[in-house]
């Protein structure tokens, strides 16, 4: 190994280090300071010592935290879960077929992007009245269960997908519809859990749109976070404790999938 | 009828939905509730929801008003919204939920709201939903009348529309520790803005924490107490017959400049509304002009820690101090009958001496029922647990309202006067000019104005 | 790696299967194969997104306070003419100028810099370092921040006390802006590291090496092959910079500094918000969105030829 290249990689150890300690502060700062005793919450020292779930007791006690981590989840889940198969759908129907009209339905799902949310939630809120639907977490799931990311995200892989195992389902006679479930899916896999992971995120930390149609009680965590944020003062204590639970199912996912995650983020960064 | 909005080009419409229908109906006497029959109303209130002392209040109020009329279910929700003070999205959840057809019930909005509320929302008119009799006589109560400055907070054009509930004054809070340290006498507050200055210079230059904070002065602080300080000095905000906005008048622009200068000397920091609360709090503030409602807090912050006084809001020197209201209304936006009379069940109540002595020992809210500190089954013995309360009940006879600014843009009129103020006070800008400049701006939002 | 299209081409018939002549039933249903499978999709976005959107547009025209037995009143083009003249509209795109160029370094020019110094470290270092960079854009944004207020606050905050200053970060025009970038910045420079990152591993290592053959100096072989294959990922990332960054501060805005302080921070997706919530003008907040919308496909449309222009592919 020439010193240049052993420079180099001292160089990019010292490089990444600083940004991983810039980046992961002050997510440490905020389990830090929730872990502190309520008396030190001003404490500047590293290490919280004396440890305390005080804070964590203030933040259950103030919120239903255990129902609004569940109504989370449900809602993160079934709204992945349903902009998986919708988005499946849909481009298998994009990859699949020429057909007219095809390059002007692509641009629809890519124009959505170009849609600001303030344009279209005052409309949506009056459909989602009218439906019946307010208050509840359907409400919340339905009006975003298509993902154009994941339309696209789909469209790209599977434009790749090999044609001869397609060619040899259709000389059997198989519709459309068995192909796609017995031959095209199991090939994608990783690439649905993959992006089906980054949904799960995204609808985790969804905050405006909840915020909108769940106006009793603090359904989701990200709102019962809000309810912690008064005009009278910041319970800072309670306040990062409850950020943290907020965040706690993200991370634990990230530690367990973290290469999974990465990837699938990353991945719909490159063309 | 409803005028549908629907969808023009090629776009195919799966529910056409928004527009505006025929206006409201005149309003007739609702009959009472028979014993059997059902209701349930939602009651919308930017104090229900976060956490702390007021959501358990009324709940508790709430649980007792039900038990009390069994066929009345009540739900109570916050305001739709993601500020960080519910306060400011009272109306845009009230118009979401208006437009949506199913407005809540009984609504808690702000004075600041009353023009626009009964004018352009049509608030129900309680006189003509109840009768003028029950009104009056639920402001005169079983034996504690509303204060006579309180009881026409939430009239317009002489009917009532809304019941006053809850509302505070400016008081001077101070750290009679931080006090002590810089040598100052605990006991006696500054009483003029010249006396404040003072202070707070020989609390910063004994302790180095802050010296005052005023909250008036910020878009955020709204203009209740803005009004209070211009009011003071001999001006007014908009003038008596609402039709010309005064605020950038010599006296409002003197009240300004003089608070800009504490800025300017290092007495007052530069801090949000939220920052100025928790520092006080801590004890890194030596005064600040808050609303007593947060008083709570303050004391909450204070305890074991450092000892905390009140009094009157500071005079501008040769003139008296007027302090103006903050606080809420309740208002009824129902449509049907029966939850019209549910809702006035409700906001009996609520406003009732039983409902004002829990909300003054739990939350520590001035009861409007003034009667009620004197009355040894009432609060007497609260009251005299709590000094703090006789210089707000002493500033109630000075006391006089929060102006609603008029129009459907009342609120870029409000917020742009503030920001002009927080502008020239805190961020440097020239108080005449900023003032000026922005009131030629927003005088084209009155209505009938330059438009 | 198979390349080549997934489609249904009319081919040949082989000779070994019976010609079948598909009668006009079956032509047609197989024709509407296709939007079968599109449609769930293309309802959803039809009801959710674009009659909305519509609607809005529609409403665009109209004065109206969202009460619905208030009259809406048609005034043409006059929200329109009031958003153009008024002084804040100017003012929120500079604002929103302001962050896109203080957001490119973070999505670009730090993650290009960071990558070209990482590429030797592999293995278990390199998925330590990912996981730590890559961690803030997986926390909620009302949760980052609440955490970035806390550090901020001038007299208890981690920020001023480590500094030694006294500065009220969210609350001082000078600052605001700038504060709200570096906090926008923390959130999404991970994840702009990695993108470069896997773009760089995915250039083929033999352009660099054909160039250093020819006498190219590490220097030089970055300059004139390494960052021009790199073309697409960048512009990607400057793409969704310019479009996105405006969205990415929403939240962040909204919870700590509500456009201020006195308009410091407001870009045009807040002053949507603060249109359409805040002035109870739904005519006036329409014509907002309207107008953005058509805004941001126009910037689209102009950066997406530029990038193409300007990008090199490896074909």
């Amino acid at each position: 190994m020439t010193t240049d290249t052993r420079l180099r990689r001292i160089t990019g150890h010292v490089v990444l280090t600083v940004l991983s300690i810039a980046c992961a502060f002050p997510i440490y700062w905020l389990y830090a300071t929730s872990l502190r005793a309520p008396g030190d919450v001003h404490s500047l020292t590293i290490l919280p010592w004396p440890l305390s779930t005080a804070n964590y007791a203030a933040a259950f006690a103030n919120n239903d935290v255990a129902r609004m981590l569940a109504n989370t989840a449900i809602v993160a889940l079934l709204s992945a879960a349903g902009q998986l198969l919708v988005g499946l759908l849909a481009a298998y129907a994009f990859a699949a077929w020429t057909f007219p009209l095809r390059r002007t339905l692509y641009l629809m799902f890519v124009g959505t992007w170009l849609v600001p949310f303030q344009a279209t939630m005052l409309p949506n809120y009056v459909l989602l009245a009218r439906l019946g639907l307010l208050e509840t977490l359907a409400g919340v799931i339905i009006p975003n269960l298509c993902s154009a990311l994941g339309v696209l995200l789909l469209r790209e892989h599977l434009a790749g997908f090999p044609k001869e195992l397609l060619d040899a389902a259709r000389m059997d006679g198989r519709s459309s519809w068995n192909i796609l479930w017995t031959v095209v899916v199991p090939v994608i896999r990783p690439a649905l859990a993959a992006l089906g992971i980054l949904l799960v995120i995204t609808a985790w930390n969804e905050y405006f749109w909840p915020a909108m149609v769940l106006q009793r009680g603090n359904a989701v965590v990200q709102l019962g976070l809000r309810s912690f944020m008064g005009t009278e003062g910041n319970d800072w204590g309670p306040l990062m404790a409850t950020a943290g639970l907020a965040c706690l199912p993200v991370f634990v996912l990230y530690l367990v999938l973290q290469r999974h995650i990465v990837q699938a983020f990353v991945r719909s960064g490159l063309k | 009828m409803k005028r549908t909005l629907c969808v023009a080009a090629t776009l195919v419409v799966a529910g056409c939905g928004i527009g505006g229908t025929d206006p409201a109906a005149p309003v007739d006497r609702v009959p009472e509730l028979a014993s059997d029959q059902q209701v349930s109303i939602v009651l919308e209130s930017y104090n229900f929801g976060q956490a702390g002392p007021w959501t358990d209040t009324f709940t508790e109020l709430i649980d007792a008003f039900e038990q009390a009329h069994p066929n009345i279910d009540v739900t109570a929700q916050k305001p739709q919204g993601n500020s960080a003070n519910p306060a400011t999205d009272t109306i845009s959840s009230l118009q979401s939920q208006l437009t949506a057809g199913h407005a809540p019930d009984v609504v808690q909005l702000g004075f600041s709201d009353l023009d626009f509320a009964i004018n352009e929302l049509n608030a129900a008119p309680l006189d003509d939903l109840v009768g003028t009799d029950a009104v009056r006589a639920n402001f005169d109560g079983d034996t504690h009348p509303y204060a006579d400055s309180a009881r026409t907070l939430g009239d317009w054009n002489g009917k009532t529309y809304g019941v006053p509930f809850v509302f505070s004054t400016p008081m001077l809070y101070y750290n009679k520790t931080l006090f002590a340290e810089a040598g100052l006498d605990q006991e006696r507050a500054p009483s003029t803005w010249d006396e404040v200055a003072t202070a707070a210079k020989a609390v910063t230059d004994a302790t180095g924490k802050g010296g005052a904070y005023v909250d008036c002065l910020t878009k955020a602080a709204k203009d209740w107490c803005f009004q209070a300080l211009v009011r003071s000095n001999g001006g007014r905000v908009i003038s008596e017959d609402r039709t010309r906005l005064t605020f950038a008048e010599q006296p409002a622009v003197d009240a300004v400049t003089t608070m800009k200068g504490l800025v300017t000397d290092g007495l007052m920091p530069n801090l949000t509304q939220t920052q100025a609360v928790e520092a006080f709090s801590r004890g890194d503030l030596g005064m600040i002009l808050e609303s007593s409602a947060i008083q709570g807090t303050f004391l909450k912050g204070a305890t074991g820690k450092w000892d905390l006084g009140a009094a009157a809001m500071p005079s501008f020197t040769g003139r008296e101090a007027v302090p103006t209201n903050s606080g809420a209304a309740l208002f009824v936006f129902a449509s049907d009958p029966a939850k019209q009379r549910a809702a006035w069940e409700l906001i009996t109540f609520l406003t009732s001496e039983r409902a004002y002595t829990t909300i003054a020992e739990k939350i520590g809210y001035l009861p409007l029922r003034t009667g009620l500190v004197d009355d040894p089954d009432g609060l007497k013995s609260w009251a005299e647990e709590n000094p703090y309360l006789r210089p707000n009940l002493a500033q109630l006879d000075r006391m006089e309202p929060w102006v609603s600014m008029p129009g459907t843009s009342y609120l870029q009129i409000r917020d742009g006067m503030m920001e002009a103020v927080e502008n020239a006070v805190f961020h440097g800008a020239d108080p005449a000019e900023s003032l000026r400049a922005k009131q030629d701006e927003v005088s084209d939002l009155l209505p009938d104005g330059d438009r | 790696m198979v390349t080549g299209t997934f489609e249904v081409v009319t081919r040949p018939v082989s000779r070994t299967v019976p010609a079948v002549r598909l009668s006009g039933w079956h032509r047609l249903r197989r024709g509407i194969v296709p939007y079968a499978y599109l449609a769930p999709a293309v309802a959803l976005l039809v009801v959710w997104t674009y009659q909305p959107l519509a609607q809005t547009a529609y409403l665009s025209f109209h004065s109206w306070n969202l009460v619905p037995t208030s009259p809406m009143a048609a005034v043409g083009t006059a929200n329109y003419e009031r958003l153009l003249t008024t002084g804040e509209l100017g003012e929120a795109v500079w604002h929103t100028v302001e962050v896109i160029a203080g957001m490119l370094p973070f999505t670009v020019a730090i993650p290009v810099v960071v990558a070209l110094l990482v590429r030797r470290i592999r293995g278990r270092a390199q998925a330590v370092y990912r996981a730590l960079v890559f961690a803030p854009m997986l926390v909620a944004p009302v949760a980052g921040a609440a955490v970035w207020q806390w550090l901020l606050d001038p007299s208890a905050g981690a920020v001023n006390r480590v500094l030694g200053t006294d500065l009220n970060w969210l609350n001082t025009t000078s600052t605001a802006q700038l504060s709200l970038i570096v906090i926008t910045g923390w959130h999404v420079v991970g994840f702009a590291v990695l993108v470069v990152w896997a773009g760089m591993t995915g250039i083929n290592p033999d352009y660099g090496d054909a160039a250093r053959v020819d006498g190219a100096t590490p220097g030089q072989v970055t300059r004139w092959v390494t960052l021009p294959l790199l073309s697409p990922t960048l512009a990607f990332l400057g793409l969704m910079t310019v479009l996105l960054s405006a969205q990415w501060t929403f939240p962040l805005i909204d919870t700590l500094t509500q456009g201020g302080p006195v308009g410091a921070t407001t870009n045009v997706y807040y002053l949507l918000w603060e249109l359409g919530f805040r002035s109870h003008d739904a005519g006036l907040a329409a014509a907002a969105g309207v107008l953005f919308f058509v805004g941001f496909i126009v910037v689209a449309a102009l950066l997406t030829r530029l990038a193409d222009r300007l990008t090199h592919h490896d074909d």
